[in-house]
């Protein structure tokens, strides 16, 4: 081994060890009886019994659960008809990448203005607003990716279907979902992982009463870390990562479709 | 055709009079007059075209010509804005694309990638709730028709180029449509594959007895396949004849230049002439002409072999009369058999007959 690749990977392995030591303490520490980040006190699974005993947790658990499903149902709905009808119909390129701006907008502004919006318009606040929240800026992850399938997608497979005797409503579910699923479920996982983990704009668009789980990891922390998060952490890190796994596999098997 | 060889009457544009098997017989499709517009661009201007049932016929034009829009016109995927279009007898425009006896092949093959071979055939049958044992014989059938048995469980993206075509063909005859449109069938194509496909569509298409209507750009392949051939430019119909008719007697300027290779000559009195390259001899500078030919004496720049066929261009002795009264251009191609022994600065006498001069309409 050359000096230049052996110091190469001395580089990377530090870049890594950056990257993903805090994310290893996380983990680590969940299993610690002690129970503080200083000292180890041996191996054990008592913090993550203690999650199934924190009702705090499992409401906010349940009430974040909520909020992701209904996301992405509407998000994937909305999202996958935005962008088939963004491709087909508008051919004025600003309009046609408009959708994107709720992705890119910083968080803080589109929390404020929805804020602003749902005051304005006399919304209650509560899991109604942060869901319409979600959809809002999941949406525009679901277009983006939608829209990136149907770029691999041979344009004259709607018509084909036509021209075999197909109606159109029949062509559409028969063919362009079928061959835009691959897309659609990434983008459908992809809502669903950043509703999950959405802390910012659900701080400012929720009500008091129903508070999502980032929210009661947020307001449990604030005067110290407790070990029973730590253990709910290195479980949302779990889930995530399943999800943006099986949204990669999603991805190649798109590829190789389209490879065509 | 019983005066095509003698005769140099000019011939009119969009004459589909003298060898047209449209004229005996009611055609099966009809378009009279078909207009289509994009916004200011006119992609066909007052288009008549009669095909009659079992004729292959091709739709021949560079890019642009306003081929593709008229197959989707009959295919019902876009709408005239003017004239009309009638299959045996009956309007056709009115009726929508998923109703009409009528099939396309698509340029990019459309095939349906989550669905394999056999599913990808067996989809317009299935939107006909045909049974499901008739569905399997039929499907089996196409299969069988365009090479492709054994391979009905394959995904799409699993298969050659040559065999997703024959996909894309199986499934359009299965349903056994009136017509079968075909859009570039071959365009995609390696060159062997496309030749060995040119013999198989003929082939095909007088064993499912089809009227087929092909797309094309090339013009050695509509030469070869169709039984008569459209030419399109501009949205509009140059000429409507057979691929013999249209090489030998090119109606327009247009036809005369677009297939096969000619010479136009330009004599003072302002007519137009096309002369072939096949029609003309080459002799060396001492060597008599046959009585009646016309020659004009050049000099040999250029030979490009092409195997059966040599093609020779050689610069005009602008100098010689008989060059500026025949209006023979400074440099001429002449057809030769095989190789040949001229060289490069050779001096020489173009040499025809002058029947072979066929006036175009200028």
């Amino acid at each position: 081994m050359s000096r230049a690749s052996k110091w190469g990977r001395v580089h990377l392995g530090f870049t890594y060890a950056f990257l993903y030591v805090p994310i290893l303490v996380l983990v680590g520490l969940s299993f610690n009886e002690s129970g503080l980040a200083t000292s180890w006190g041996g191996f054990s699974t008592k913090w993550y019994g203690e999650l199934g005993r924190n009702d705090d947790i499992q409401e906010g658990l349940r009430n974040t659960l909520i909020v992701a499903v209904g996301v992405t149902v509407l998000a994937t709905i909305i999202g996958t008809l935005l962008a088939v009808g963004v491709s087909r119909h508008v051919h004025n390129p600003v309009i046609e990448s408009a959708f994107v701006a709720p992705a890119v907008m910083p968080d803080i502004v589109l929390a404020v203005g929805l804020l602003m919006l749902f005051t304005a318009a006399d919304f209650t606040l509560g899991l109604t607003s942060v869901l319409l929240s979600h959809t809002l800026f999941c949406t525009a992850f679901v277009t983006a990716v939608v829209r990136t399938r149907l770029q691999h997608v041979d344009e004259s497979l709607e018509e084909a279907a036509r021209d075999l005797g197909d109606s159109a409503v029949g062509a559409f579910v028969r063919v362009t979902l079928p061959s835009l699923a691959p897309g659609i479920l990434a983008g459908a996982l992809l809502a669903f992982t950043l509703s999950i983990d959405e802390f910012v704009i659900a701080f400012f668009t929720n009500g008091p009463t129903s508070p999502t789980l980032p929210q009661v990891i947020y307001s449990n922390v604030r005067f110290g870390v407790k070990p029973d998060i730590n253990a709910l952490a290195a479980v949302l890190l779990l889930v995530s990562m399943i999800i943006v796994l099986s949204a990669q596999r999603l991805a190649r098997l798109t590829d190789s479709i389209g490879q065509q | 055709m019983t005066d095509a060889s003698t005769s140099v009457e000019p011939t009119t544009a969009r004459s589909d009079t003298s060898d047209s098997p449209a004229t005996e017989s009611m055609p099966l499709l009809r378009m009279v007059g078909v207009m289509r517009r994009f916004g200011d661009v006119v992609a066909l201007d007052d288009v008549d075209i009669d095909i009659v049932g079992n004729e292959f016929f091709s739709l021949l034009g560079p890019s642009g010509c306003g081929k593709t829009t008229l197959l989707r016109i009959i295919a019902g995927l876009d709408d005239p804005d003017g004239g009309t279009v009638t299959l045996d007898g009956d309007d056709l425009v009115a009726i929508p694309a998923h109703r009409r006896p009528v099939n396309l092949m698509f340029q990019s093959y459309a095939l349906f990638p989550h669905l394999n071979v056999e599913r990808n055939v067996a989809y317009g049958l299935q939107r006909e709730r045909r049974p499901k044992a008739e569905i399997r014989t039929r499907v089996g059938e196409a299969l069988e028709t365009v090479g492709l048995d054994g391979l009905g469980k394959r995904r799409t993206n699993q298969l050659s180029g040559g065999q997703r075509q024959r996909v894309a063909l199986a499934r359009a005859i299965v349903k056994r449509p009136r017509i079968l449109l075909l859009d570039e069938p071959l365009g995609a194509l390696d060159k062997q594959i496309r030749i060995q496909m040119q013999q198989e569509l003929k082939r095909l298409q007088h064993d499912v007895g089809i009227t087929f209507v092909v797309v094309t750009h090339d013009q050695e392949e509509a030469m070869s396949m169709a039984d008569r051939i459209a030419v399109l430019r501009d949205g509009r119909v140059e000429q409507i004849a057979s691929p013999e008719t249209l090489f030998e007697r090119p109606a327009t300027r247009f036809v005369a230049e677009f297939i096969g290779r000619t010479n136009m000559l330009e004599p003072a009195d302002g007519r137009l002439f096309s002369l072939r390259p096949e029609q003309l001899r080459l002799l060396s500078a001492a060597t008599a002409a046959s009585p009646g030919a016309r020659t004009v004496a050049a000099t040999v720049r250029d030979i490009q072999f092409y195997g059966g066929v040599s093609h020779c261009t050689v610069q005009t002795d602008l100098s010689d009369p008989t060059a500026s009264a025949v209006g023979a251009p400074p440099s001429i191609v002449v057809a030769l058999i095989g190789s040949t022994v001229v060289r490069p600065g050779d001096d020489v006498v173009v040499s025809w007959q002058p029947q072979h001069e066929v006036e175009i309409q200028r």
